[in-house]
């Protein structure tokens, strides 16, 4: 869950509390909530991610881990490991794992042909980690991100 | 008997007004009038209070006032000697000067050689005369030609710039075909949410935000799509189990 919907999530949690609410007692801009939360990108402002963890009263840590698993890299992992037609493997937020080859992506969601022959449809914003079948949980290279 | 209208206008008063007196709205007493409809009892004598009349004195259905139509003007052929003569051929304008280069070009430009590590003296000597003496358009067409220098000088960083994921993203085009498709054939599905519960049903309806179930009991259960983790398709009995 990349730090967007994770941050989307947490608000989701509070009721869905309005923007303007958490930007009053935050002092966060609303204009950055509304686009950390809906244009898909990774956030660099530390200061204002840090305000929101402690609004939320979630740990630091749990934002800082996110940062590199944005929504931008998993989409350069979905095209290549589609490209490529290798098993990839997707831990989602639930804490489970599933692993397969990927059939098709889009904005919202990806389906996943398991080992068994079953198919899944999987929705991006419950994937945490990924990697290609083998190879460890690695954080994507900053670039991806 | 009078016609609404009559008494209202002999009364001097407009629609609207006679609408704030009575309480009868405006498009109402309007209908009155046209007589295209009845005044019913209980209007009948708030507009009759409204105008100082007794109620008989109103006619139940009016005849739609006649319209005083304005005899038509004739169309004058006669040539007018107001009409205003025809027009001149305007006299070809001699062509502008050049405008002067704008500052925030010559700041770009400045940019621009400081990137490619150029002095101001080459580019002088190169265009024959100082930068500042250049037209907006000359210096936007130099300001061009600096920049595809610049990027012909780091083609690789450049590409690794460029690189961009193919996004099928603009839309849920493969979700919605998928869910389409499962639609059109009455499939089952088994959808988990992100707490863990599990929903089965057939899938009913839905949209780009959600999913509509119909379970066994015939319930629809509308789900957002931000509360699943995923679904699968269920597609023989024993799958369900």
């Amino acid at each position: 869950m990349s730090n967007n919907d994770y941050f989307r999530y947490l608000r989701a949690m509070n009721d869905g509390l309005p923007f303007s609410e958490i930007s009053e007692a935050t002092g966060v801009p609303t204009s950055f909530l509304r686009q950390l939360e809906q244009r898909y990108r990774p956030v660099y402002d530390e200061a204002a991610l840090r305000k929101l963890a402690e609004y939320y009263g979630v740990p630091w840590a749990e934002v800082v881990w996110r940062q590199p698993w944005s929504r931008r890299a998993l989409t350069f992992f979905l095209e290549e490991v589609q490209k490529e037609d290798i098993p990839a493997q997707f831990e989602l937020a639930s804490g489970e794992t599933f692993a397969g080859k990927l059939r098709w992506f889009d904005l919202g969601a990806f389906l996943l042909a398991l080992e068994d022959g079953s198919e899944i449809v999987i929705q991006r914003h419950m994937v945490e980690r990924w990697c290609k079948v083998g190879e460890p949980f690695t954080p994507p290279a900053e670039e991806a991100a | 008997m009078y016609n609404l209208w009559e008494i209202r206008k002999r009364k001097g008063l407009s629609v609207s007004q006679l609408a704030a007196r009575s309480g009868v709205s405006a498009q109402m007493i309007r209908s009155y009038e046209q007589g295209s409809r009845e005044i019913p009892y209980s209007d009948l004598g708030r507009l009759a209070k409204a105008l100082y009349v007794e109620e008989w004195e109103i006619k139940i259905r009016s005849d739609p006032p006649q319209r005083k139509m304005p005899p038509k003007a004739k169309r004058d052929r006669t040539p007018s000697k107001s009409r205003r003569p025809p027009k001149k051929p305007a006299k070809p304008r001699p062509p502008r000067p050049p405008l002067p280069i704008r500052p925030t070009q010559l700041e770009q430009i400045n940019r621009l050689l400081e990137h490619l590590g150029r002095s101001g003296d080459s580019l002088q000597e190169q265009l024959g005369k100082p930068v500042n003496a250049l037209s907006q358009k000359e210096a936007s067409k130099l300001l061009n030609d600096l920049q595809q220098e610049i990027a012909r000088q780091r083609p690789e960083k450049r590409e690794q710039n460029m690189r961009r994921p193919y996004l099928p993203e603009s839309v849920d085009k493969f979700e919605l075909k998928f869910l389409q498709t499962c639609l059109e054939e009455n499939a089952r599905l088994h959808v988990v949410l992100f707490d863990g519960t599990e929903l089965r049903g057939t899938l009913f309806g839905f949209g780009p935000y959600q999913l509509v179930l119909k379970n066994e009991t015939g319930e629809q259960i509308s789900i957002n799509k931000l509360a699943i983790s995923y679904y699968r398709r269920l597609q023989e009995p024993a799958d369900e189990q």
